[in-house]
């Protein structure tokens, strides 16, 4: 009887908990509608693709330019304080400050408070936990599953009201750095990576809940010495390399070529235990390409291969024929040692056997660039270095296909499959976006921090501060220098020139050991590489978990174990896929 | 007869000996393991992050392969950013926030759950095993449910606010784990077992209910209490989510949370284990000189309440 009563009082304890925890749950749809009617003059309209949500870039705003009126306004003038949520370490916070309190000096009533919240993981937690009390910060960083998250909660703030809107502020602040200028909210959107603007309003209503901030996106490292030394086998490819080893920087390798170039760069011999390893006096490595990130690698594969993954309807829809014949051929790359993981070696990234030489090509994050450099990271035990400390350079990562929508067949040994490919390059990294919450004051100088800190030449000095990428496309041009180190300065089209010019050099640009490009050189590679693939980057729709369904980041780590359990032999890949499948769906 | 006293005796001693070594190789083999970790925590604070990631994993350094630049960077000051001024990790303030939330946190548990204690194991009040009873069942109910309650009570409370000071901190830290149900039922039982007679021969005496509590109970289950001390200090010490969740600002962190989030770069997202590890070191050493310097009593409680860690 008693314990029943136990067992009766705990269940009754939990779901009183549970009672009493009161969410916010304004439908974003109607905070759309009143903010658009108080905005009269719109000129820019946000359209859905017809191909909804997929993660292509299809689903950018289409923008019309009509002759208005212009319409002056004030800014609010009352003493505003706006906190800033973020994840970055000291090591970033530099630059972020300096912009803050130029920001401050340009609007003298306005304070910042930027904190870091230690990982992505506390920020959303806490962000979600505040929207219960009314607690979350003026405006936050965030990836698209954590915006996914606040719209559902009701607590995002939808900025195309602020971004369509052609209101002009004058600054008659004395104090301020600007005065006598004008500002305006509204924000030219056609500057921005199209593929970044389509990932900030793939929600429902392809409403803009945030705007691309730190972005960086997967570049292939190259061991140069090996490629050199196949220069002749590699060229009667048909394929472009320097005297001295340097691959096209523009034209990715294929799929197709990736395998042609096996026969030549992959060695055939086996340890005591039968595992490939590579053979040093041949030059050939134990495996060709090595991928850091097997969730990236199959999403990205889907894309390029044409195979249905999710889309933002949150909708998985992996169990397909296409699906299956593109695991069925990565499993024959991964056979045949043309494609590897690092999970064959136990570790989390593919550099370290890249720099062993176990692996002649490694894809990976540009944010991680250093890592692929020998002579940076050098072990314990140099006879490790297979190749010594060999030339690095980085290329784009291979695609199935040259064209979009370009039909391409594949073979697994002799069995051919059939797609229709797209060019796909994964794009990441964090957004920025502002919380229904902060008061009209708040928004409007939120959002102007916002343009301030992703402007052009923000942007360009964020890139080359941090490693990560442009938002804008006017970065790539941008004449603003800035300080990188002491006594070095470039703007960012200098800083992209740096890897030209070595490239152009063929390797050898005559810059004498202490020039300060040496520094900035792997840096400058994947930047250009980066501003090569973003015509045809793709995001990851974001979906949160549903009914009867897991959520986006569930599902890219479940598409990582899929391939893990592959090249581990734990499944086949048919079962692999149904394992996928039972895991992200019931 | 003296002969098979003699080989009665060989036979006691042998299978003592059998005996001993058979004890000493399982404590030997629970001490590897136990000590393993903190082994591993050092030496990869002294791991480059190559030699971190060599695989068969290094299980010893030369002095010439010390990374001491991990535990050195630790303390570098920080030029610009919210810790301008003050080093990369900065050590000393997560660890005064550490040790004051850990000292307030147990000072509350054990003064509650002596009293609930006492009230629930010698006094007799109506409705008190069915209160008990509610209280057990409590312990059923996942600690994580309890966060976004609590959350709402400490907002709710204004302790969580823009301008939170570390006053109120302190309180949003340390109150919603200022009781424990399990405490209260461990040293009830304890309580419990102590004779009624002493009791009643204490009202004779004319002592009261309280003073009967401090010169009697808490002496006779201090053992227990000990224990409780010691387990709350430690769930304090290690105190993860709550902290993170209530904290406003970088300066009132506790070490848990600041050695997760430090040492990771927030673009390929990888963690200099190095650093971090070296960082755990530092955390870990209070510990261990707390835990030699109250060694007696700890291995008292222990032993005698039967309870560890």
């Amino acid at each position: 009887m008693k314990k029943l009563l136990l067992l009766l009082v705990s269940v009754i304890l939990t779901f009183s908990i549970i009672g009493c925890v009161e969410i916010v749950t304004t439908t974003t749809e109607e905070e759309w509608t009143t903010e658009a009617t108080t905005t009269t003059n719109t000129t820019t309209q946000f359209t859905g693709s017809t191909t909804e949500g997929t993660g292509t870039t299809t689903d950018a705003l289409t923008t019309t330019t009509t002759t208005r009126p212009v319409v002056y306004g004030d800014l609010p003038d009352e003493e505003v304080e706006i906190t800033f949520w973020h994840i970055y370490g000291s090591g970033k916070t530099a630059l972020l400050d300096q912009i803050i309190a130029e920001f401050e000096g340009m609007f003298p009533n306005v304070t910042i408070t930027s904190t870091s919240q230690s990982d992505y993981n506390t920020l959303r937690e806490k962000i979600q936990l505040g929207i219960t009390v009314g607690m979350v910060p003026t405006l936050a960083l965030g990836y698209p599953d954590h915006f996914a998250n606040y719209i559902d909660a009701g607590a995002a703030y939808s900025l195309d009201p602020l971004i369509s809107s052609d209101i002009v502020y004058e600054i008659t602040d004395s104090a301020s750095s600007i005065f006598g200028e004008t500002v305006t909210t509204s924000l030219d959107l056609t500057d921005f990576v199209p593929s970044y603007l389509a990932e900030n309003n793939q929600y429902t209503g392809h409403h803009y809940y945030s705007v691309p901030y730190s972005k960086s996106t997967e570049t292939m490292a190259v061991n140069v010495d090996v490629l050199k030394a196949h220069i002749t086998e590699i060229r009667a490819l048909g394929i472009t390399i320097s005297d001295n080893g340097y691959l096209s920087h523009e034209v990715p390798l294929t799929l197709n070529q990736l395998n042609q170039l096996n026969a030549i760069m992959v060695s055939s011999l086996v340890d005591g235990a039968g595992d490939p390893i590579t053979d040093i006096a041949n030059n050939k490595c134990a495996y060709l390409v090595n991928y850091d990130s097997s969730g990236n690698m199959f999403i990205n594969m889907s894309r390029e291969l044409g195979a249905p993954y999710t889309n933002t309807s949150g909708d998985i829809l992996v169990d397909n024929a296409a699906t299956l014949s593109m695991l069925n051929y990565i499993d024959m790359m991964f056979e045949n040692r043309t494609m590897v993981l690092p999970i064959v070696w136990d570790q989390s990234y593919g550099s370290t056997n890249f720099i062993y030489g176990d692996v002649c090509m490694s894809v990976g994050s540009t944010a991680g660039v250093n890592y692929n450099i020998p002579a940076n990271n050098l072990p314990a035990d140099l006879a490790k270095l297979k190749f010594g400390a060999f030339a690095t350079d980085f290329v784009p990562v291979p695609q199935a296909v040259t064209a979009n929508n370009q039909a391409v067949t594949v073979y697994a040994g002799t069995t051919p499959y059939s797609f229709t490919g797209n060019l796909s390059a994964v794009q990441q990294g964090p957004n920025i976006g502002i919380f229904k919450a902060a008061s009209s004051a708040e928004r409007i100088y939120a959002w102007l921090f916002i343009k301030y800190l992703t402007n052009t030449d923000n942007t360009a000095r964020w890139a080359m501060d941090t490693g990560y990428l442009p938002a804008r496309l006017s970065a790539y041009t941008s004449e603003v220098p800035i300080q990188l180190t002491g006594t070095f300065s470039t703007t960012y089209n200098d800083f992209l020139q740096i890897s030209l010019d070595f490239w152009a050099a063929d390797g050898n640009p005559g810059w004498n050991e202490a020039d300060e490009r040496w520094d900035f050189l792997y840096k400058s590679m994947v930047a250009n590489i980066a501003r090569y693939q973003n015509e045809y980057y793709q995001y990851d729709p974001a979906f949160a978990a549903g009914s009867n369904s897991a959520g986006s980041a569930t599902a890219r780590v479940e598409a990582g174990y899929c391939l893990e359990n592959i090249i581990t032999g734990a499944y086949s890949p048919a079962t692999a896929l149904q394992a996928m499948k039972s895991q992200l769906t019931w | 007869m003296s002969d098979v006293f003699v080989i009665n005796e060989k036979a006691y001693r042998a299978k003592k000996i059998l005996s001993n070594v058979a004890s000493y190789a399982f404590l030997t083999l629970v001490a590897v393991i136990i000590l393993v970790p903190f082994y591993w925590m050092l030496l990869t604070s002294l791991k480059s992050q190559l030699l971190m990631e060599e695989i068969p994993p290094l299980l010893w350094l030369k002095p010439s392969q010390w990374q001491l630049s991990n535990y050195s960077s630790l303390f570098a000051l920080v030029q610009s950013g919210p810790r301008a001024g003050s080093p990369l990790f900065p050590f000393f303030t997560y660890l005064r926030n550490t040790v004051v939330v850990s000292i307030i946190t147990t000072a509350g548990t054990t003064i509650t759950t002596i009293l609930a204690a006492y009230a629930f194991a010698r006094l007799n009040f109506k409705g008190r095993d069915v209160v008990f009873a509610i209280l057990l069942g409590t312990m059923m109910v996942p600690g994580e449910i309890f966060i976004l309650t609590n959350f709402l009570t400490i907002a709710k409370l204004g302790l969580y606010t823009w301008d939170q000071t570390y006053g109120q901190v302190l309180i949003a830290m340390t109150v919603p784990f200022m009781t424990s149900v399990f405490y209260t039922f461990y040293l009830r039982q304890t309580f419990k077992q102590i004779p009624n007679e002493l009791y009643y021969a204490a009202k004779v005496d004319g002592t009261s209910d309280f003073g009967y509590l401090l010169r009697v109970m808490i002496p006779v289950a201090s053992p227990t209490i000990v224990t409780i001390i010691i387990l709350n200090s430690m769930g304090a010490w290690s105190a993860y989510v709550w902290p993170a969740m209530v904290t406003m600002k970088d300066e009132y962190r506790l070490v848990s949370n600041g050695l997760r989030g430090a040492f990771t770069d927030t673009g390929s997202g990888r963690t200099d284990f190095g650093q971090q590890m070296a960082a755990a070191t530092l955390v870990t050493v209070p510990l261990l000189i707390l835990f030699f310097t109250f060694r007696k009593q700890i291995m008292r409680g222990v032993s005698r309440s039967g309870i560890k860690g």
